[in-house]
């Protein structure tokens, strides 16, 4: 479904990927792990067009998509929750959903708007408040809600866990695992927090100062040895 | 001689024939007609520094040139009234014109400056000021100045219209049901439509926004284009008040900055609000003597701008600005 080829990318003078290549099948979690500042984020913005990248190409669907902007990836169905979730911080919960199907021509997005809140009763209740004065938790149920709503095919998630509480991220998870499943959407997903990752991802790739260093499975990566000792600490 | 006691003599007796007006409850009526004719150019300034926000909020920059823009478009409509255009075609021609431009401004001199340096863009709108100032005088200074610029067909501006508890002109009417219309006009455009929505979603995060498939671009360029509408609209509305001459809009933009600071800058109801605060005040401050000070025409507008500055020392935000978080 996603084919990253020998991907290049800088910010200005500073170089933040060295030709990484990476897949992801159609129905799967992937984890892409590793450091702070080790590209992950990086490599998303790339795919989502945020970031041009210097060489190497993107192809999502068989399409290439790395010379495209980012307005334009959206409507083919790659969604992209940005790392500190961006919301639209004054508009309300409903006119976050509402501009997260902003790309879509068909006239369902008001039903979908029900369907994604049905994942979040909790921001069912508070529709009509402004993004800003949900709790972190709630934040990143609206961001994934907001980039459900362009009904991807394929949904790049940048750390859903940051800064939440254990007992949220548990939460968050599982709603991930859930429209993994239920809606057939293909995932993937960045993260600090490598052994949550692995708990739902099938496979994974691991990320140095720019590179991939490690690619396999996630049972695979859960029993390897430096992933262990570098990033699950046992 | 305290400096006090002859100052307020100084300023009970000015050296112009101006006379205070006797109190509001002795004169209602003229209190009342004063207010809502403040209200009338109050709704200019506000429609000036409602294109002064509609910017501001969407790309933080300061357009100083809001009022040479509407000054210019108004012009052409002029030199199209004296070929006998009618009113209205002129009017929606100018208002035409007057987008066109905003968005030619943006793409081509205010996107290149950018999330550059701060004072970037305040260097360019300054030079766009010069820029349409010249312009106009280059086109239109030749022949005789200042130009009369007729009132809308529907309210002259020497007739006056009874309310019952005011008597203002019929323009001064018709600039208070048109400034109604283009508030409910945007407030519906950016309240109750997808276009509107992805505008205030440009404005607050423009990254976000692009994720959302928004083209960002689009949405600045249309801002500047309904910016300078709005300030066309303004433009229009004054030329009868003030006649057009090339310092017309001078008179008018101090007090539209200071209506979009006393809002708050990023509010356009704000704008509004503000415009018709200060427009009020200025009227009351010209008509009625405080104790022994009469402010008359001359010192009005001072007083109006330290209204300004005492509104703000209690709200440094203004009165419908948003505390000043910044996202990091």
């Amino acid at each position: 479904m996603l084919k990253v080829s020998e991907v290049s990318a800088s910010y200005g003078p500073i170089q933040a990927l060295r030709e990484v290549s990476l897949e992801v099948g159609e129905g799967q979690i992937v984890a892409l792990l590793g450091a702070n500042g080790a590209g992950k984020s990086s490599t998303l913005r790339v795919i989502s067009g945020l970031l041009r990248p210097s060489a190497g190409s993107v192809e999502f669907m068989g399409r290439p998509i790395h010379r495209r902007p980012a307005e334009s990836i959206v409507g083919m169905g790659l969604s992209h929750v940005p790392e500190g979730r961006e919301l639209f911080s004054e508009l309300t919960v409903l006119e976050n959903l509402q501009l997260g199907g902003f790309s879509r021509r068909d006239s369902a997005v008001k039903g979908d708007i029900e369907r994604v809140l049905a994942y979040f009763p909790i921001l069912a209740e508070r529709r009509k408040q402004p993004a800003n004065s949900l709790s972190g938790g709630e934040q990143q149920m609206l961001a994934i809600g907001r980039g459900l709503m362009a009904r991807p095919r394929l949904l790049l998630l940048d750390e859903p866990s940051l800064g939440l509480a254990p007992l949220v991220v548990r939460e968050i998870f599982g709603i991930i695992q859930t429209i993994s499943r239920e809606e057939k959407t293909t995932i993937l997903l960045v993260e600090q927090n490598v052994g949550l990752a692995l708990s739902i991802a099938q496979y994974g790739y691991v990320l140095e100062t720019g590179s991939i260093v490690l690619e396999a499975t996630a049972e695979e990566l859960k029993r390897d040895e430096t992933v262990r000792r570098s990033y699950l600490g046992y | 001689m305290d400096v006090l006691a002859s100052l307020a003599t100084a300023l009970s007796s000015p050296a112009a024939t101006f006379l205070a007006a006797d109190p509001p409850w002795e004169n209602p009526d003229l209190f009342f007609s004063q207010v809502v004719a403040g209200m009338a150019t109050g709704s200019i300034y506000g429609l000036i520094a409602l294109g002064i926000v509609l910017i501001y909020r969407s790309t933080d920059v300061i357009n100083f040139a809001q009022g040479e823009m509407a000054l210019f478009v108004t012009f052409v409509g002029w030199s199209m009234i004296q070929a006998d255009v009618n009113y209205w075609i002129v009017f929606f021609l100018v208002l035409a014109l007057a987008g066109a431009i905003g968005a030619l401004v943006e793409r081509t001199v205010i996107r290149p400056v950018e999330g550059g340096p701060v004072l970037n863009p305040v260097i360019v709108t300054l030079g766009l000021f010069v820029v349409f100032n010249s312009l106009t005088a280059f086109i239109w200074a030749q022949g005789q100045l200042p130009k009369g610029y007729p009132a809308t067909p529907l309210g002259s501006h020497l007739k006056a219209v009874d309310l019952g508890f005011a008597r203002i002109t019929e323009h001064q009417l018709m600039v208070l049901v048109i400034a109604v219309i283009v508030m409910l006009a945007l407030y519906l455009l950016f309240n109750h439509t997808k276009l509107g929505l992805a505008m205030r979603a440009t404005a607050q995060n423009p990254q976000a926004a692009r994720l959302m498939g928004i083209n960002v671009g689009q949405m600045l360029m249309l801002g500047w284009a309904l910016s300078a509408m709005v300030g066309a609209v303004g433009g229009i509305l004054v030329a009868p008040i003030l006649f057009l001459d090339l310092v017309t809009m001078l008179r008018v933009i101090l007090f539209a900055f200071a209506a979009a600071v006393l809002g708050g800058l990023d509010s356009p109801p704000g704008a509004m609000v503000g415009g018709i605060i200060i427009g009020i005040v200025q009227n009351v401050a010209s008509t009625y003597s405080f104790g022994p000070v009469f402010f008359g025409p001359e010192l009005s507008l001072p007083v109006a701008l330290l209204v300004l500055v005492a509104i703000l020392l209690v709200r440094p935000t203004g009165l419908f600005g948003r505390r000043a978080v910044r996202r990091v």
